[in-house]
C-alpha cells in the first residue's frame, strides 16, 4: 500500500515538473528556490529534533532484551530442575495441590509449547509443588515478554490441564539509519540479524510425590 | 595591458556568486530527489510477518537509505550538469577563462554538496518521524542528534564527503563527455561491461575494490584523507580535460 503511494507521488512530481516546463509561468524565481530549501531544511530539523523527544519515551516503554548469557543460565535452571537458582523476578507464580496415587495430564487445544518439567521427591507426602516460571518472548534486542499471552494450567482433583495460550500479535516498526552514514558510528547495523526471535511459553516444573503414577495426554512434552 | 588588471580571485568570486544565482536548479532538484528518497525510504521498507501457531509478528523495517542514495545519485548528476554546454556558456557572461571557469564551478559542487549531505542524514529524521506515529512499539538503531550529538555529527560529516566525491565524479565524467562525445558511449559501455568482466585485482573484483576502498575505512581521518586525495584527483583531472575547450563551444 505505502509502496503504491510512493509511485502515485512520484507519479504527481513528474506530472508537475512536465506542466511547468509548458508554461513559462510556472517557473520558480530564484528568491523562491532558496525560500523553499530553507523552509525543507527547517523542517528537516525540526523534525530531527521533534522524533528524538518523542522516540525517547516510547523506547523506554519495551525494555531490552537481557543478554544470552542470563538467558542461557535461566533455560539450563529450568531443564535441569535447578528452579531455586532462577531469579523471583522470572517466577510467575507458586502453588501447592494435594494429589492421590496418580496424577492425569490433558492438554486442550494441539498449540502447546509449554515446558513441562517433573521431578520426583524422595517421599510421598500427598503434595504436588508447582512453580510456574514466566513467558519470554525476545524480538531482535527486545523484551517483548510482557506481550506474550499464556495461560495457566488448571487443575482439579487428581488432573491438571494444559491449555492453548491466547492468540499473541505484535506489530513493530524499526527504524534503521542509512548504512552510509553508520560507517563511523557504533550505531548497530544488523539488519535482517536483528529480527531474530526467541519465545517460550511458560514453563511448569512439578515436584511430584515419589510413587506417583502419571498419565499424559500425547500431545504433552513432558521432562522427567 | 589593461588599466585595471583582473585578478584570479575577484574572478571566482564573482562567478561563484554568480552561478549560485544561475544554478537553483539544482536545489530544486535536490528537494524533490530526497523527498522522493524519502518516500522510497519508507514505503519500500522491509518487513515481514512470522506465524508460529499462537503468536504473530508483523515488522516493518524502514531506513534512512532512500534520501542518501538518492542524495548521492543527485551529486553526480549534478557534477555532470555544471559540465554541461548551457551552464559553460552561461559562465562567460564575466570576463572569464576555463581556470577561473572549473574554480568556480568546483567551489559551486562543494558548496551544494556540503548542502545536500548535511540535509541528507536530517531527511531520514521525517521517515523515523512518519514511522513512529504508524506504529507502536518503534524502535530505532539511529544515532540522535541529541542522544548522541558525536555519531550525528560524523553521520553528517560521512555524508558530506560521500556527496562530494559523487559530485567530483560526476564533474570528471562530465569533463570527460564535453571533451569527446565517444566518451558517453563507452562510459556506458563500461558500467554495463566492468560488473561482467569481474576484473581481478588481488582476489577482489575491480569494482569491489573500488567500493572497498572507502567503505570498509573505519578510521574517519583516513576516510576524509582519502576522500581529499580522490576528490584533488578527479578535479586536476577535469581542468587538465577541459584546458583546450574552445571558451563557447
Amino acid at each position: 500500500m505505502s509502496g503504491l503511494l510512493s509511485l502515485i507521488f512520484i507519479a504527481l512530481i513528474i506530472w508537475y515538473f512536465l506542466q511547468g516546463r509548458k508554461k513559462s509561468t510556472r517557473q520558480m524565481t530564484k528568491k523562491w528556490t532558496y525560500v523553499f530549501l530553507a523552509t525543507y531544511a527547517a523542517i528537516l530539523i525540526i523534525a530531527t529534533i521533534a522524533v528524538e523527544l518523542v522516540d525517547t519515551t516510547s523506547l523506554n516503554g519495551q525494555p531490552e532484551a537481557e543478554s544470552n548469557e542470563n538467558l542461557n543460565l535461566i533455560t539450563n535452571a529450568i531443564q535441569n530442575g535447578d528452579i531455586g537458582s532462577i531469579d523471583s523476578s522470572k517466577i510467575l507464580n507458586k502453588r501447592t495441590q494435594t494429589i492421590g496415587k496418580t496424577l492425569q495430564m490433558n492438554a486442550q487445544g494441539n498449540d502447546i509449547h509449554s515446558t513441562i518439567i517433573v521431578e520426583r521427591k524422595s517421599e510421598n507426602d500427598g503434595l504436588i509443588e508447582e512453580t510456574l516460571i514466566k513467558p519470554l518472548l525476545l524480538l531482535g534486542d527486545y523484551d517483548f515478554s510482557n506481550q506474550l499471552n499464556y495461560k495457566i494450567p488448571e487443575w482439579t482433583t487428581d488432573s491438571v490441564t494444559f491449555l492453548e495460550p491466547p492468540l499473541t500479535e505484535i506489530t513493530y516498526t524499526t527504524y534503521q539509519e542509512a548504512y552510509l552514514l553508520s560507517q563511523f558510528t557504533h550505531t548497530s547495523r544488523q539488519r535482517n540479524n536483528s529480527h531474530h526471535t526467541s519465545e517460550r511459553q511458560i514453563a511448569v516444573h512439578l515436584l511430584v510425590p515419589k510413587d506417583l503414577i502419571i498419565t499424559a495426554d500425547e500431545r504433552l512434552y513432558i521432562n522427567e | 595591458m589593461y588599466l585595471t588588471e583582473p585578478r584570479l580571485t575577484n574572478i571566482v568570486k564573482k562567478q561563484f556568486l554568480h552561478k549560485l544565482n544561475a544554478y537553483t536548479g539544482v536545489f530544486n532538484s535536490l528537494i524533490v530527489m530526497q523527498l522522493i528518497g524519502i518516500f522510497f525510504g519508507y514505503g519500500a521498507g522491509s518487513g515481514g510477518s512470522s506465524n508460529g501457531g499462537t503468536l504473530t509478528i508483523d515488522y516493518r523495517l524502514s531506513t534512512g537509505d532512500g534520501p542518501v542514495i538518492l542524495t548521492l545519485l543527485w551529486a553526480f548528476s549534478m557534477g555532470i550538469l555544471v559540465t554541461t554546454l548551457a551552464y559553460r556558456n552561461d559562465a562567460f557572461s564575466f570576463i572569464s577563462n576555463r581556470l577561473s571557469h572549473n574554480i568556480s564551478s568546483i567551489l559551486f559542487l562543494l558548496f551544494a554538496s556540503a548542502i545536500a549531505g548535511t540535509l541528507a542524514p536530517l531527511a531520514g529524521s521525517i521517515i523515523k518521524f512518519i514511522s513512529l506515529f504508524q506504529s507502536n512499539p518503534f524502535f530505532t538503531e539511529a544515532s540522535g542528534l541529541v542522544s548522541s550529538p558525536t555519531d550525528f555529527s560524523i553521520g553528517v560529516m560521512t555524508s558530506i564527503l560521500y556527496t562530494v566525491l559523487f559530485a567530483s565524479l560526476g564533474y570528471v565524467v562530465g569533463s570527460f563527455v564535453q571533451r569527446s562525445k565517444f566518451v558517453l558511449p563507452l562510459l556506458i559501455a563500461a558500467i554495463f561491461v566492468f560488473p561482467l568482466l569481474q576484473l581481478n585485482m588481488g582476489g577482489l573484483d575491480f569494482i569491489a575494490k573500488i567500493v572497498a576502498f572507502f567503505g570498509s575505512e573505519t578510521s574517519l581521518l583516513l576516510f576524509l584523507m582519502k576522500i581529499v586525495v580522490t576528490v584533488s584527483i578527479f578535479f586536476a583531472i577535469s581542468i587538465r580535460v577541459t584546458t583546450k575547450t574552445e571558451v563557447r563551444k
